[in-house]
């Protein structure tokens, strides 16, 4: 077991490392951030005095020595364009994202997992192929198209809900309900197709010849066999959340990390850009640990052949 | 449908209003910092006017210009190249300390001295003639440029001339101090999160008139679906950048539309140093060959306006010349200069970033469309960043900055400009040097507007700009709430200090 989570371990740290050279590299040959910075233009001396500011002069395999210093001295560096430290930057405005991500997952796992389960033992009827439908649609549609589409019913149309920022508790509803909408519906369909393939085991069969409930057939033997493969979907939801706080927080104007990120892509800031994109591959990356981990205790068998 | 009117009644309640003389605002972009000397960008126009003030005061809607005491009681010009000002007694700055002449020294001498990239744009913009601040008393200071300045009260009544305090910034450092400006305005900002969020709230111990507002919340709204339904659905009480096409979603109780024709043009800077544009009767064919009147109907629906020299009515009377009818659309024209320059099709490329300028695509594709009628061949080229090496022609924008020839003039085209030292703009008319001269520097106001004259003619002729149109744009509103565009004033100003606004119920 700890030789099977230290390669885990030793694996993910590999991956932020690539992630990190990647991230650099693909910023520096993007080019610079002064287009956005002085979209009115920038006189050539100006334009210099901040690359040699920035050391952007530097040659690239200095820049990202010198990053990788910083880095480990737990310095992530200043935002070029409002000077904030990085870290202090995300840290004020993690709390928005978190609370509106955990809120938009708790209520897709509250909803997504009893749908698709009551799919899979309706299989045919008409609930269940409307359900299918809506969940398809929800999969289908992008979180900017859903959020735009509720913040014209219930904002312009209606007037019934705020549509921008998150000064109160009713403000978290729409931006909640975008962030939600596609990961039930993946969660749905995910748990209907776990359920079918859980139903068709042998084992149930025998549990219904030996004269069991078919309630008693269906929580003990087949939704805890579903729920198995759930968690692999469940850690990749949390990361489609993650992706998808970037589209709500920018349709909502939500004060969090993701509309950090969108304005850092924008205006290429290098360190903001940088900190991003290493602090959602640590987000991923973790998720899929503690999957891992989650996967070896639920089924032992993986920690055999892992 | 009782029912659904009564049901929408009762929902629209539920939205928390403000309160009676709370501002909320919805930006379509932020600012990074709230420096005065810093950031000349559009963005922080509505904020940057309501915190500092300037030396000297410009009446914001006297046409022309009328200037009134401010931070300086009296000023005077005691030589050519020196003005004595007298500074306000008692001055409190936001953190409670009283302004002095240090201060003012401070907060301008970073400017005119050029020492720090921060200040490199409003150095080139406004203050490249200005040497420095010499203290000379307490309360008096003397304020020397290099040459003659005849608009020293024009500039020293800019935004970016405010005086902030020097004690804040040597205590908390640049970085931190732009994030917390101390400025001597009628409001102080109590919550600032960078491209985000500012709230202001009264400032008790100002010099002047009383804010009139008890607090203004700006907030970024970068999406225009946004801001239009944060209005109708009484989140905000006054929206932003909006354009044209959204006045119909506009159009509903409790929300009125403010249109707005800015003193800017939309242009295309044309390269004058290389490549096929280099030939003067090339860049005049390819503005003989934009028809502009289809360009504002098409694109603007009408309310955008066409240009018909580099002159804004703003600047009243004597300096616009409403005689003054330089651009002309006359593609057969265009087409005898073409051929005369021995032009043959050689590619012209244009370049763009994102979409910075309201419909700027889409007026180069039907731009490309038209002069391809005329034999020019336009390509539109997307790009990341700006290769200067390659393209002939970029998309700006020509803001009014103060209300004279220069103020549009001088910020973009002069030799301290960008375009000059990207190796862009190089007027070669063996006149053009000395009536810039005039127009900049003569202190004869119709001398100045003789050569401005002379040199808009000129600028016909050769000059490596292509005017498009000045923009129109929407201020959306809660009913009973109004306010008039500043005409002296840069745009995007919001004019919500003292006798400026009118809120409902007052």
């Amino acid at each position: 077991m700890l030789q099977f989570m230290a390669y885990r371990l030793l694996r993910a740290v590999f991956t932020m490392f690539v992630v990190l050279i990647i991230a650099f590299l693909t910023l520096r040959f993007s080019g610079t951030p002064f287009d956005a910075m002085f979209p009115e233009g920038l006189t050539v001396e100006a334009e210099q005095a901040l690359i040699e500011h920035w050391q952007l002069d530097l040659p690239l395999h200095r820049q990202f020595l010198n990053y990788l210093g910083t880095v480990a001295q737990g310095d992530f560096g200043q935002s070029l364009f409002t000077r904030e430290r990085v870290w202090d930057m995300y840290a004020a405005r993690i709390a928005p994202t978190l609370a509106v991500g955990g809120l938009a997952l708790l209520l897709a796992i509250f909803i997504g997992i009893p749908l698709g389960a009551l799919s899979a033992l309706a299989r045919g009827s008409a609930a269940e192929r409307v359900a299918m439908w809506v969940a398809f649609l929800g999969y289908a549609v992008p979180h900017f198209v859903i959020g735009i589409g509720l913040i014209l019913l219930f904002g312009y149309h209606w007037r019934m809900l705020p549509t921008t920022g998150l000064d109160s508790v009713r403000h978290y509803i729409l931006p909640v309900l975008t962030l939600a909408i596609p990961t039930v519906a993946a969660i749905a369909r995910f748990m209907r197709a776990a359920m079918i393939d859980a139903i068709s085991q042998p084992h149930v069969t025998a549990a219904l010849a030996k004269g069991l409930s078919r309630r008693k057939v269906a929580t003990d033997h087949v939704l805890r066999n579903a729920t198995v493969p759930l968690l692999t979907l469940l850690g990749l939801e949390i990361a489609g959340v993650v992706n998808g706080s970037i589209f709500v927080e920018a349709v909502f104007s939500l004060p969090g990390v993701g509309r950090i990120l969108v304005g850092a892509v924008q205006d290429r800031d290098f360190p903001v850009l940088q900190f991003g994109v290493l602090a959602y591959a640590a987000i991923v990356v973790l998720i899929s640990l503690v999957i891992d981990l989650l996967y070896t205790l639920a089924d032992p068998r993986v920690r055999v052949e892992g | 449908m009782k029912r659904l009117a009564l049901s929408t009644a009762l929902a629209a309640l539920l939205v928390v209003p403000a309160t009676a003389q709370e501002l909320r605002v919805a930006l379509g972009t932020h600012v990074a910092g709230l420096d005065a000397q810093q950031e000349t960008g559009n963005n922080g126009a509505p904020i940057l006017y309501l915190i500092y003030d300037t030396l000297i005061e410009r009446d914001p809607y006297a046409v022309p210009l009328e200037f009134r005491p401010a931070l300086a009681t009296s000023w005077t010009q005691v030589a050519p190249t020196v003005w004595e000002l007298s500074l306000r007694e008692g001055v409190q700055f936001h953190d409670g300390t009283v302004m002095d002449a240090e201060d003012v020294a401070f907060s301008l001498n970073r400017v005119f001295r050029n020492e720090a990239p921060e200040f490199a744009s409003a150095w080139g913009r406004w203050f490249y003639n200005f040497k420095e601040v010499e203290v000379t008393g307490p309360l008096t200071v003397r304020i020397h440029t290099h040459r003659e300045e005849p608009l020293f009260e024009t500039l020293m009544s800019e935004t970016s001339a405010g005086i902030t305090s020097r004690r804040h910034y040597e205590a908390l450092g640049f970085d931190a101090a732009r994030q917390a400006p101390v400025g001597t305005g009628p409001y102080r900002v109590t919550q600032f999160t960078p491209r985000n969020r500012a709230v202001l709230e009264p400032f008790e111990g100002h010099w002047g008139d009383p804010a009139p507002l008890q607090r203004i919340d700006f907030q970024l709204v970068s999406e225009v679906a946004s801001r239009v339904t944060g209005v109708v659905n009484n989140e905000f009480d006054l929206i932003t950048n909006i354009p044209p096409d959204q006045t119909s979603a506009l159009q509903v109780p409790g929300v009125e539309t403010l249109g707005v024709t800015w003193p800017m043009f939309h242009v295309w800077i044309i390269r004058m140093t290389d490549g096929p544009t280099q030939d003067a009767r090339v860049r005049k064919a390819l503005r003989l060959c934009t028809d502009r009147e289809a360009l504002v109907q098409g694109l603007w629906g009408g309310l955008g306006k066409v240009p018909l020299a580099h002159q804004f009515e703003e600047y009243g009377e004597p300096l616009y010349m409403p005689d003054l009818a330089l651009v002309r659309y006359d593609p057969a024209e265009a087409r005898a200069l073409l051929a005369e320059a021995g032009y043959r099709g050689e590619p012209i490329i244009a370049q763009f970033t994102q979409s910075y300028y309201l419909y700027g695509d889409l007026a180069a594709q039907v731009i490309q469309s038209q002069w391809a009628e005329c034999g020019i061949n336009l390509q539109l080229q997307q790009i990341e960043q700006y290769d200067y090496d390659v393209l002939h022609i970029r998309a700006w924008s020509n803001p009014m900055y103060y209300p004279d020839p220069m103020g549009a003039m001088d910020t973009h085209w002069s030799k301290s400009s960008w375009t000059y030292t990207r190796n862009l703009w190089r007027p070669t008319h063996p006149d053009w040097d000395a009536t810039y001269d005039t127009a900049r520097f003569g202190t004869d106001v119709m001398q100045r507007r003789d050569a401005y004259r002379k040199l808009l003619e000129l600028a016909e002729e050769e000059s490596g700009w292509l005017l498009q149109y000045q923009p129109h744009e929407l201020y959306a509103m809660r009913a009973g709430i109004g306010f008039e565009i500043p005409p002296t004033l840069r745009p995007y100003t919001l004019p919500l200090r003292a006798g400026q606004i009118r809120m409902p119920g007052n």
